[in-house]
């Protein structure tokens, strides 16, 4: 009987309630929100750098050079010879070393010069490679090329599409070279800054740029941060043709272990006079957290605050929709229903609002959080991750429990109340 | 029977003090007796009828009813005897609005736990009785105020109670309205032996009592 009267009770008054819904949902769905959309901001900065232990670049702001490797966004500080990549990997300390060269986009989506073995890197070793072809196979002959996930749907490539690439890194700006690529294979998504981009061989954008500039290092481009050589669009890593090897924009380091990668980064440290620097991307990124500390701050106070007035919104919505009802429950009462089957009752239909109202309010944060995060990635370089957090519980968890309190206490007054003054 | 004695109700005034609401030295009524509660407002008619049914505990004195002394019964008890025993017109009909008039209806058969099956045959007898034919299935909001009181008479009598409390149930009606229900009360009255108390205003209500009991300002005079 107590629960038919708790599910009529809700379904026969849909005005009332669902007033009461929207409430519930709204006070849940906004501290769901912004906990989903902080914790995917920085699980997607995460994930993006994790492929990155260390980072060899020029000389120049180190975050500068993991927001330009690593999410592809921004102009690289300059170039480095390709010799310290022969360096580094004839130090034996690294597992896999594998050069990155900037400087051209096809609309928007950066072209990166690189060599094959980037397709058998695993960074974790428990699991697959970081990129792997869903489609086609690597680059082999030149004007091959491997596009990422995202690039392919957007651009709308396929495998054995052409196109030609832009002399810089901005869309619609520059030159369009005289190269044209052919798209070989594309990459299963990686979930991060990759899924858009355009992969190939690294003597490709050597060529590329040893057409453009007849041979010759083009000079005086757009930036040049570092004594090393210049590397934005103008810039593009073709120094040393001559010598067979171009110049690249950063190297990627795999170390062999823990104490090589310290070894690693106390020699870059030691040796003076040079142009390059070396980094642990992860710790970049911690700085760069710790520099945003107060942001975040700000971010936990904000949504500590909507928890604590969703959970006020929830307590006065209940205590009032339970009190608005204390002639019913007298009724019920007066018609000889004893004082726990009152409570129950109450407690019944609470429970069956608060489900909804704090489910709805979950799916709506969740959702928006979704939604929001494949607006953010459609449009910046971060690729934010949307699986549930754990911490998004929180909210509908202390709504549930509050509530079912709150609106306990007009049966509590039934209770002690004299029921015949509400009849 | 219902035996009364040294009844005492007061409420707190909000000032700190008491405000009598109701005293009775003796409250006599035989069983299967049908009798009118008559008094001015505020002379404790329905304080004496919650008093009555359990809904309210006296401050002082003591309640039985066919043998049980009410007040001496602990608060689910009491809620489980006035299931049982006591049938309550209200003047206003008192329905919820969310159940329909047979739910209504059958609400308080589920609460004494009576048979449901049995029950709704038994109410659907006598919303036809009543001219509700059909009506079953509709909400409260959609019956006249005639309607309801009706409605609210066959909730009162389908648990069979052995007392019937009837606060000003024509109050809010019209005339013919008012006729109607007294005359399915007296009818019920008479066919079930149940004792019927039904407070009234209406002097020509009164007339159809033989038995009254008279209440000035609390005190009770047969």
């Amino acid at each position: 009987m107590i629960a038919r009267l708790a599910f009529l009770s809700i379904v026969r008054r849909p005005a009332r309630h669902l007033l009461l819904l929207l409430l519930l949902a709204a006070a849940c769905a906004l501290p769901v929100f912004l906990l989903q959309m902080t914790a995917g901001l920085y699980n997607g900065l995460n994930r993006a750098v994790e492929p990155f232990p260390i980072l060899e670049g020029a000389k120049g702001s180190p975050y500068q050079l993991v927001i330009n490797t690593i999410f592809l966004r921004d102009h690289p500080i300059g170039n480095i010879p390709y010799a310290e990549v022969d360096k580094l990997r004839q130090s034996g300390k690294a597992d896999l070393v594998i050069p990155l060269a900037f400087g051209d986009n096809y609309r928007g989506f950066r072209i990166v010069g690189t060599e094959k073995e980037i397709f058998d890197y695993r960074p974790n070793r428990t699991r697959g490679p970081w990129l792997s072809l869903a489609e086609g196979e690597a680059f082999a002959r030149p004007g091959d090329a491997v596009i990422g996930s995202e690039t392919a749907k957007r651009a709308g490539l396929a495998v054995g599409s052409t196109f030609k690439g832009i002399h810089g890194l901005v869309t619609g700006a520059g030159d369009e070279h005289g190269g044209t690529y052919r798209v070989t294979g594309i990459l299963a998504p990686v979930g991060g800054p990759y899924d858009t981009a355009v992969l190939v061989d690294i003597e490709d954008v050597w060529r590329a740029h040893r057409h453009e500039t007849g041979g010759a290092v083009r000079r005086g481009g757009i930036v040049r941060r570092s004594r090393a050589k210049p590397a934005s669009a103008e810039q593009a890593p073709a120094a040393a043709v001559s010598e067979g090897k171009g110049d690249v924009t950063a190297i990627l380091v795999h170390p062999t272990g823990y104490k090589e990668a310290m070894q690693l980064l106390q020699a870059a440290q030691r040796a003076k006079g040079t142009d390059t620097q070396l980094i642990f991307p992860a710790q970049t990124l911690i700085s760069l957290y710790s520099m945003a500390g107060q942001s975040k701050e700000f971010w936990q106070l904000l949504t500590g605050g909507l928890i604590g007035a969703a959970v006020l919104i929830t307590l006065l919505a209940m205590y009032w929709n339970g009190l608005s009802r204390l002639s019913e429950f007298a009724l019920l009462r007066a018609l000889g229903a004893k004082n726990t089957v009152v409570i129950r009752l109450l407690a019944a239909e609470e429970c069956l609002l608060l489900l909804a109202g704090a489910g709805a309010g979950w799916l709506i944060g969740w959702g928006g959080s979704v939604l929001a995060a494949q607006a953010v990635s459609a449009h910046a370089a971060i690729v934010m991750t949307t699986a549930p957090e754990w911490q998004t519980l929180l909210p509908p968890l202390a709504i549930l429990l509050l509530g079912m309190l709150s609106g306990l206490i007009p049966a509590w007054l039934v209770r002690k109340k004299d029921i015949s003054s509400s009849l | 029977m219902i035996f009364g004695e040294h009844i005492i109700c007061d409420f707190p005034d909000g000032s700190g003090h008491h405000l009598r609401a109701l005293s009775l030295e003796q409250l006599s009524l035989p069983d299967g007796a049908a009798c009118a509660l008559i008094g001015p407002s505020g002379s404790g008619k329905s304080t004496l009828f919650h008093c009555l049914s359990g809904i309210l505990r006296p401050t002082a004195g003591r309640l039985c009813v066919d043998g049980t002394d009410i007040t001496a019964l602990s608060e689910d008890e009491l809620s489980a005897w006035r299931a049982v025993h006591v049938g309550y017109i209200f003047q206003q009909a008192l329905l919820l609005p969310y159940l329909t008039v047979m739910e209504n209806i059958l609400l308080a058969a589920d609460i004494a736990g009576k048979d449901r099956a049995a029950k709704r045959k038994e109410a659907e007898e006598w919303l036809r009785r009543l001219g509700l034919d059909g009506c079953g299935p509709r909400m409260p909001a959609h019956l006249s105020g005639g309607e309801k009181q009706r409605v609210g008479f066959i909730r009162a009598i389908l648990t069979e109670p052995r007392l019937l409390l009837a606060d000003e149930p024509t109050a809010s009606l019209d005339a013919a309205n008012s006729r109607l229900i007294m005359q399915c009360l007296l009818d019920y009255q008479k066919a079930s032996g149940c004792t019927l108390l039904c407070a009234t205003h209406d002097p020509a209500v009164q007339a159809l009592f033989s038995m009254q009991i008279h209440l000035q300002k609390g005190e009770a005079a047969s």
